[in-house]
C-alpha cells in the first residue's frame, strides 16, 4: 500500500512539475502578455472577427462561402 | 472583457483574404482522411456502445433478458459499453477533433496524413480487439481498464503517431500566441498516454498488491474524464463558440486561469471515490480539497462561455453546432459543480454506491463531452468534405432525443440514487427491498438510453448520407431553420 501511494504520489508530482515547467515556459515566451491579442488569434482575414462562420447567421452583407 | 487589439481594426486586403482562404482549404484537405476516419469510426462505436448499453440497462430491471448467451451477460456487456464509448467513441472522436483544431489554430496542414490515417485504423483495431476480448470473457475486471492486455499495443502505437503529429503541429505553428484551445488540446494529448499507460502498467501488466489497486484505479478513471475528455471538450468549445458567432471570448484572462488551475488541481481529484475506504485520511482529504478547488476553473469557464454568448442566444435557434456546444458547455458547469459538492464527505456518504454516481458520470461524459463533440462534428465535417449536411430533419432527430434522453436519464437516476442512498444509510430496510424500489428508476433509464440511441442512429444516418451523396455541395450550411438576412425574420421550427 505504501509503495503504491509513493508511486502515485511520484506520478502526480511528475505531472505537477511538468505543468510547472510548461507554465514557466509560457511565461518566459510572453504567452501571458497582451491576452486580448490572443483572444483574436482564432480569426483570419477570410474569417474575420464580427463575421459568423455559418453564413446564414450573418447580417446579410457578406457573400463569402466556405 | 476582451478589447480589440489596435491592429485588428485595419481591414485585410483582398490578397490577404484569398491567401488565408487558400491556406484554410489546404489545412482542411490535409486533415480530410485522418480526421475523417477518426470521426467516422467513432460514430460506429457510438452506435454499437449505445446498443450494448440498452442491453445492459434492460438487464438491471429484467435480469432474464439475453441471459442465455454468455457473451451477452451483464458482467460482459456493461464493461463492453463503458469501453466502447470511452475509447471507441469519445477518445476516437476526441483525437479527430483535437487534431483538426490544432491544425487550424497552428495554421499548419497535417503533413503525414497517410501515417495518421494508418494510426486511426490501428486505434480502431485496438478497440475492436478490446471489445471482442471483453465480450468473450477476457476482461481485466478493472473499471475503465477492462480491455485485455493484448489490445494495449494497438492503442500505444496508434497514440504515438497521434502525439507525434500533435507535437509537429505545435512545433511548426505560426508565430504568435498559443490560443487557449491549443493549450487544452495539447495538454490532453500529453496527459492521456501518461495516465493510461501508467495505470495499465501498475494494474494490468505488473499489478501492485490488491489493496493498493483502487487508489490507482480511481486516480486513472477520474482523470480520464477530467484530463482527457474535458480538455478536448473545453478546447473545442473555446474555439467553436467564438468562431461561429464571430466574437472573441469574453475574457482571455479568465480562460488562462481556468486552464492552469485545471492543470494544477485536477490530477489530485480521483481519491474522493474512496471516501469511507481503508485508505490514509490525508490521501482522501487532499483529494477532497483539490475537488473543491475545481470551483475556480469551472466558474471561469462558465463566466466566459455565458458572457461570450450574450447577444447571440438567438443563434441557438439556427446553428446545430452552436446549440450542441452551448448545451455541452452548460452541462460542464453543472457536472463540475456537482462533482465538487459530491466530493464533500457528508454528501458522498449518501450518494456513493448508488445510481446517483452513474447519473453524474453520464452528465459529464454525455451531456458535456459528447454534446460538445456532436457540435464539433457538425462544424468540422462540412469543411473536411466540402459538402453540407444533407438533412436538417435528421439533425433535429439527433438533437432532441439526445437532449431529452440525457435530461431524463440524469433526473431519474439522481433522484432514485439519493433515495437509494438514504435508505441504505438508514439500515432498517432489507437490502433487496431497496433494490426492488430502484426498479422504476431503472426502467426510465432504459427509456432515456433508447432516446439517446435514436439520436445516435440519426447522426450516423446523416453522416453516411453525407458521405455517399456527392450532390450535397452547397455553400449554405444546413441550419435548424432558415434565416432571412435582410429583415432578421426567421422561419423557426426547431
Amino acid at each position: 500500500m505504501l509503495t503504491a501511494s509513493i508511486v502515485l504520489l511520484l506520478i502526480m508530482l511528475c505531472l505537477s512539475v511538468g505543468t510547472l515547467i510548461a507554465f514557466a515556459w509560457a511565461a518566459s515566451e510572453g504567452q501571458f502578455r497582451n491576452p486580448d491579442e490572443a483572444a483574436y488569434s482564432i480569426f483570419d482575414p477570410d474569417e474575420p472577427v464580427g463575421i459568423p462562420t455559418d453564413p446564414n447567421l450573418r447580417s446579410g452583407d457578406d457573400e463569402r462561402s466556405i | 472583457m476582451t478589447n480589440a487589439p489596435s491592429d485588428s481594426a485595419s481591414r485585410p486586403t483582398k490578397s490577404d483574404t484569398e491567401e488565408s482562404l487558400r491556406r484554410r482549404l489546404e489545412i482542411d484537405r490535409a486533415a480530410r482522411w485522418p480526421v475523417g476516419i477518426f470521426i467516422g469510426s467513432s460514430l460506429v462505436w457510438l452506435v454499437l456502445g449505445s446498443l450494448i448499453a440498452i442491453a445492459a440497462s434492460i438487464k438491471l430491471h429484467d435480469p432474464e433478458f439475453l441471459a442465455d448467451h454468455p457473451w451477452l451477460t451483464f458482467g460482459r456487456v456493461r464493461p463492453a459499453h463503458l469501453n466502447a464509448v470511452a475509447y471507441g467513441w469519445l477518445s476516437t472522436c476526441g483525437i479527430g477533433i483535437g487534431l483538426w483544431i490544432l491544425s487550424r489554430l497552428c495554421r499548419v496542414p497535417i503533413e503525414d496524413h497517410r501515417s495518421l490515417a494508418l494510426a486511426a485504423v490501428l486505434w480502431n483495431m485496438g478497440n475492436a480487439v478490446g471489445i471482442w476480448g471483453i465480450l468473450r470473457g477476457d476482461s481485466t475486471a478493472i473499471e475503465w481498464l477492462e480491455y485485455p492486455v493484448y489490445a494495449a499495443p494497438f492503442l500505444l502505437v496508434s497514440f504515438a503517431f497521434v502525439l507525434f503529429t500533435a507535437i509537429n503541429l505545435i512545433r511548426k505553428r505560426a508565430p504568435g500566441h498559443i490560443y487557449i484551445s491549443q493549450w487544452y488540446i495539447m495538454a490532453a494529448f500529453f496527459w492521456f498516454p501518461a495516465l493510461y499507460f501508467t495505470a495499465h502498467g501498475l494494474l494490468v501488466l505488473a499489478p501492485v498488491q490488491a489493496p493498493a489497486q483502487p487508489p490507482i484505479n480511481w486516480w486513472y478513471a477520474h482523470n480520464a474524464l477530467g484530463l482527457w475528455f474535458t480538455p478536448i471538450g473545453l478546447g473545442a468549445a473555446y474555439y467553436l463558440i467564438p468562431k461561429i458567432i464571430g466574437k472573441p471570448i469574453h475574457s482571455y484572462y479568465l480562460s488562462i486561469i481556468g486552464f492552469w488551475t485545471l492543470a494544477f488541481f485536477y490530477a489530485w481529484n480521483g481519491m474522493h471515490h474512496l471516501i469511507g475506504g481503508p485508505y490514509p485520511a490525508w490521501l482522501i482529504t487532499a483529494s477532497v480539497v483539490a475537488s473543491v478547488m475545481m470551483f475556480i476553473p469551472v466558474i471561469t469557464v462558465a463566466i466566459n462561455h455565458h458572457f461570450t454568448m450574450v447577444g447571440h442566444f438567438r443563434d441557438l435557434l439556427y446553428s446545430p453546432t452552436l446549440r450542441f456546444v452551448v448545451f455541452g458547455a452548460m452541462a460542464y458547469t453543472v457536472v463540475s459543480l456537482q462533482g465538487s459538492l459530491t466530493a464533500i464527505r457528508e454528501i458522498n456518504h449518501v450518494t456513493h454506491f448508488t445510481h446517483y454516481t452513474v447519473a453524474h458520470a453520464h452528465l459529464g461524459a454525455y451531456a458535456f463531452a459528447s454534446m460538445v463533440f456532436f457540435g464539433a462534428i457538425y462544424y468540422i465535417m462540412p469543411r473536411l468534405l466540402e459538402r453540407e449536411w444533407p438533412s436538417r430533419w435528421l439533425i433535429r432527430l439527433h438533437f432532441w432525443p439526445s437532449a431529452i434522453g440525457i435530461a431524463l436519464y440524469f433526473v431519474v437516476l439522481s433522484w432514485g440514487g439519493i433515495l437509494q442512498g438514504l435508505e441504505l444509510n438508514r439500515g432498517t430496510t432489507p437490502f433487496l427491498d431497496i433494490v426492488a424500489r430502484t426498479i422504476p428508476y431503472l426502467e426510465w433509464r432504459s427509456v432515456a438510453g433508447t432516446l439517446m440511441t435514436i439520436g445516435h442512429l440519426a447522426l450516423l444516418a446523416s453522416f453516411i448520407w453525407m458521405l455517399v451523396d456527392r450532390r450535397q455541395s452547397g455553400a449554405q450550411p444546413t441550419l435548424f431553420a432558415e434565416r432571412k438576412p435582410s429583415t432578421g425574420a426567421a422561419s423557426v421550427s426547431s
